[in-house]
């Protein structure tokens, strides 16, 4: 039986898989558009560049990372308390 | 964790002869030099508490030798052991970043030293060095993806076996990257693996039995080796 977990929505002004992006380059989850939605594409190269070339938007990017992992840290937590409850193999 | 090799404390960042294994300090000599300034080296007993969850997050710290326990403790005192950090690794990071409070706990589980960089000073550093940066950007993509392993570990295997089962595939894995054989030091107790499998010790302690029965694995003093991998795998799907 597959089994899924729900991390949560996404909205507007959002970086989503910077981690992934900066990181080893494998989405760690599957993005599904819950409403109908416009997205900017940043590709992984121009990101690099980015980063590499734009000392401000170079931090930028680090603490929208940084937030992006404090999220996971908050997301885990609450995870974990429907975890601990048993109720595996559902969309949580 | 489990795997980690201890190494003899580095007197200085620039004559560290462990510097190249390290994501995070293998830096370029310029921005090493840069780095050697900042920061101060502290040595921290066995137990000694690092920073606790919810403190202000002042520092950032990187683990230059020992091993340091990565938990979370929720509202009703659970605690869960997230990761075992080793050499290298850098802490607080994303909480000095993202400008909150710290969101987890780090406790010396050895003696270990640990260079210890004030906030402003750490900032300032990465924005003078881009490879400091992007070294940065990949210590935090690390921790992303340990969190979310947990959290996939913990919310979608059915079992305590299968749990338990992927955290030593994992402690495996990253004591004998690429190796066919997974050998690795067992540093935690029983008590500490049920944090961390989110289950009790007493079927951590049932389960290792049950799996050193079933020729799994194999148990010589702290020393663990997985001898079916395939087997543990199959528990975790």
């Amino acid at each position: 039986m597959s089994a899924h977990l729900t991390l949560g929505p996404v909205r507007a002004g959002e970086l989503v898989e910077l981690a992934a992006a900066l990181g080893d380059g494998h989405h760690t989850y599957t993005l599904r558009a819950v409403t109908p939605t416009t997205l900017l594409l940043l590709p992984k190269d121009a990101l690099t560049q980015a980063f590499d070339s734009y000392p401000l938007l170079r931090m930028h990017l680090l603490e929208e990372l940084a937030r992006e992992v404090s999220r996971a840290y908050l997301g885990f937590s609450v995870n974990r308390k429907t975890a601990s409850g048993h109720h595996y193999g559902k969309h949580i | 964790m489990a795997g980690f090799q201890s190494h003899h404390a580095p007197e200085d960042c620039i004559n560290c002869e462990h510097r190249s294994l390290r994501m995070f300090c293998n830096l370029t000599p310029e921005a090493l030099v840069d780095y050697d300034k900042i920061g101060i080296m502290m040595s921290h007993a066995r137990g000694a508490k690092l920073f606790s969850e919810a403190d202000p997050a002042r520092n950032v710290f990187v683990i230059c030798f020992g091993q340091v326990k990565i938990s979370s403790t929720s509202r009703d005192g659970k605690t869960m052991i997230l990761k075992i950090a080793g050499p290298g690794d850098v802490m607080g990071l994303s909480a000095v970043l993202a400008n909150v409070s710290h969101e987890v706990t780090a406790e010396a589980i050895e003696p270990c030293q640990v260079k210890t960089i004030r906030k402003q000073e750490f900032v300032d550093f990465l924005s003078r060095h881009g490879i400091a940066s992007m070294h940065a950007a990949q210590s935090l993509s690390g921790e992303y993806l340990t969190v979310f392993h947990d959290a996939k570990r913990l919310a979608l295997s059915g079992s305590a076996a299968g749990r338990l089962a992927r955290l030593l595939l994992d402690w495996g894995s990253a004591a004998a990257p690429g190796k066919p054989e997974k050998r690795f030091t067992m540093a935690l107790t029983h008590e500490e693996i049920a944090n961390m499998a989110g289950t009790s010790r007493e079927t951590v302690t049932r389960l290792l039995n049950q799996f050193r029965r079933d020729d799994l694995i194999a148990i010589k003093g702290a020393s663990m080796t997985i001898v079916k991998p395939d087997a543990l795998e199959r528990m975790t799907a």
